[in-house]
């Protein structure tokens, strides 16, 4: 753990050391998420030589994928500090199109002149923006329909399930599709609130039958004979019990999202251009497939390795937050 | 159901002490499916008339599914019955709104079978005994605290403890917090559903006798629910006999268990081990089951398996009432002075 430390204590300031000039300019003139990014590359080897796991942390000890997730994160947290480019920026559209990967390139450029790595980066940040908020929606929606049904049971509970199995039976790409094509011109607040909300259905099923089953544990029955107010179990007793497999499914929706954002991007309904993204770099490296393969391999890459990373601590987390288990 | 309250009666100085008071309690559990035809509901309690006395233990005694659980669940209203009343110190427990009966829940408490089920596993001990306390304003803050470590200490366990998560607790350590968490409410009537069957002999033994030390410290009524006929013997004053959903028996335990007056009481205790290797006991070894709740036959619950040599068509025919045989002892059995008597 201490080589660990000092590998992470070390390599965030070496990343400070050779980075220094870009933050600094970040912090002078950036906006709310560079200057966020320039901050925590700033506070990254502090926390890294004063932090102290909580010991319920310690013991879970982290596994591959846990790591993995960690460095996606990280890499999209930190894009402005780490991209070496304007994601945007049309460097020299006479002279650098469609560069082969090189010291100056290390991915090369686009059709426009635009440096691959740091649309990568970028592409991270903005896939995993969208994809965290819109699972936030999601599993805020889904867990208040499913606390509801579950509590509730009775006609409430078969009206909103009978509405959760419509909205289900309806295809969710070709129902994005739609609304996405309908409000062309909302941006990516629009795709963050029209990917949430149609992502709450399954965690809401998955509530109302961890409710339906703690209903009926001793625990929650002390409580009523102990005449606590029904708010109070809902809230204390039945909630943190449900919680577990929220988390777990969260996680995996954060995958599934960031696959469906850049299926979206890929037919161009999802980003607008010039925001960077993985699914319109594969879409844009299309063309050039046989001559520049890396242009689409690599963010495909990035798309495949973050998914599967995501599942996999998915399932690692189910495993950690199962209580026979621990 | 009728016939069995109108055939028994707690006597008027039974009544004048009595807590708890069930009658004719009724409950059936409706079966599913609507698509292929509905089936029988499940008959969990048909017709249940007790009393429980103030400062009694009142054991209830009957194997799986005879409905002693359903009962104790509708003596705290935690399940409404399809039928019948039950009366807490003169109020209709039933006839209550929800708000009212939050009030009156800190006059019974219930400790369960499976204390790690019974306490959330993401509460620690001592925020699990609290709670209530701040749900009824009983005190709040460091008097709180206080409490917690009074209560924690009442039933043997150091205030250390109240930190401590369930399972970060052995099974004796958590049925005592279920007990204190039970006690900060300050009860009159606690129900204790097989409190030491999920324990081991030596912790049962303790946890029975810190029960027993409360009901005198506190004056405490229980209504003990157990299969453990030993653990009935050393706890209870007097006995109740369920079988299918019905009360077959019910007298003082120590003219119960000298002589019983229903064949299946009589079966159940000779189930007993003895300690003793040369008493020589007659060991009644029933055939069969007990009949479906889905299908209970008209006569005798009891007849498909009685062993009692009068058995005959009267029994097939026709429900036995529960009647008084003995002083306070009472059976729904025909022929239960011919059973006294051959033994």
């Amino acid at each position: 753990m201490n080589r660990l430390r000092a590998l992470l204590i070390a390599g965030s300031g070496a990343l400070i050391w050779i980075r220094w000039q870009r933050i600094w300019d970040l912090l002078q003139a950036g906006d709310f998420s560079d200057r966020m990014a320039a901050l925590a590359a700033l506070a990254a080897p502090l926390v890294f030589a004063l932090g102290r796991l909580p010991d319920r942390w310690k013991r879970a000890r982290l596994d591959a994928s846990a790591w993995v997730v960690l460095a996606i994160l990280a890499a999209a947290l930190l894009a402005p500090v780490l991209a070496p480019y304007d994601p945007t920026a049309q460097l020299d559209l006479a002279n650098r199109r469609l560069l082969p990967p090189s010291p100056a390139h290390p991915l090369g450029t686009d059709l426009f002149s635009r440096d691959l790595l740091s649309r990568l980066l970028y592409g991270a940040r903005l896939s995993l923006w969208i994809a965290c908020f819109s699972v936030a929606i999601a599993v805020v929606v889904g867990t208040g329909v499913g606390l509801a049904a579950g509590y509730l049971g009775g006609t409430a509970d078969a009206l909103i399930m009978r509405l959760v199995d419509t909205a289900l039976a309806i295809p969710r790409i070709f129902l994005l599709l739609v609304v996405l094509t309908l409000w062309e011109q909302g941006g990516i607040m629009t795709m963050v609130l029209v990917l949430g909300l149609t992502s709450w259905f399954g965690t809401s099923r998955l509530v109302r039958a961890e409710v339906l089953s703690l209903k009926q544990r001793d625990f929650v029955t002390a409580a009523r004979a102990l005449g606590i107010a029904p708010i109070a179990i809902l809230l204390k007793h039945i909630l943190p019990n449900a919680l577990a497999p929220v988390i777990v499914t969260a996680t995996l929706g954060v995958g599934q999202i960031v696959l469906t954002e850049a299926a979206l991007s890929y037919l161009g309904v999802g980003v607008p251009p010039p925001h960077p993204s993985w699914g319109s770099m594969i879409a844009d490296a299309q063309p050039f497939l046989p001559t520049h393969p890396w242009m689409a391999i690599v963010p495909g890459l990035a798309l495949a390795g973050t998914v599967v990373a995501f599942s996999f601590f998915g399932e690692s987390l189910q495993a950690k937050l199962d209580p026979r288990r621990r | 159901m009728g016939e069995v309250l109108a055939g028994y009666r707690a006597t008027a100085a039974a009544r004048m002490t009595e807590l708890v008071r069930a009658e004719s309690l009724v409950k059936h559990f409706p079966s599913g499916g609507w698509l292929l035809g509905r089936r029988p509901p499940v008959r969990a309690l048909n017709g249940v008339t007790l009393s429980v006395l103030r400062g009694e233990t009142l054991a209830l005694v009957g194997e799986s599914g005879s409905g002693k659980t359903t009962l104790a669940r509708c003596l705290l209203r935690l399940t409404a019955p399809t039928a019948g009343r039950v009366v807490f110190d003169g109020i209709d427990l039933f006839s209550l709104p929800e708000p009212e009966i939050r009030k009156l829940r800190r006059r019974m408490q219930l400790v369960f079978q499976d204390p790690a089920a019974a306490l959330n596993p993401r509460m620690t001990a001592g925020a699990a005994i609290r709670e209530p306390l701040e749900a009824h304003g009983i005190s709040r803050g460091s008097e709180a605290k206080a409490r917690v470590s009074a209560l924690l200490a009442e039933v043997g366990l150091p205030p250390g403890l109240a930190e401590r998560f369930p399972h970060e607790l052995s099974g004796g350590q958590r049925q005592r917090v279920v007990i204190a968490r039970a006690l900060s409410l300050e009860p009159e009537f606690l129900v204790l559903d097989e409190p030491v069957s999920n324990l081991d002999v030596s912790v049962a033994a303790q946890i029975l006798n810190l029960l027993a030390d409360l009901q005198e410290k506190r004056g405490l009524t229980y209504l003990l629910i157990a299969h453990d006929l030993s653990v009935v013997r050393h706890m209870a004053s007097r006995v109740a006999v369920l079988y299918a959903g019905r009360i077959v028996e019910i007298g003082p335990c120590d003219e119960l268990y000298e002589r019983p007056l229903h064949p299946y009481t009589e079966a159940l205790l000779s189930a007993v081990p003895s300690p003793d290797p040369l008493q020589s006991k007659r060991r009644v070894i029933l055939g069969g089951e007990p009949p479906s709740p889905r299908r209970i036959p008209a006569g005798c619950p009891f007849y498909g398996r009685c062993h009692h040599t009068r058995r005959d068509d009267r029994c097939a025919g026709e429900l036995p009432v529960l009647r008084e045989v003995g002083s306070a002892h009472w059976s729904a059995c025909h022929y239960a002075e011919t059973l006294g008597a051959r033994r």
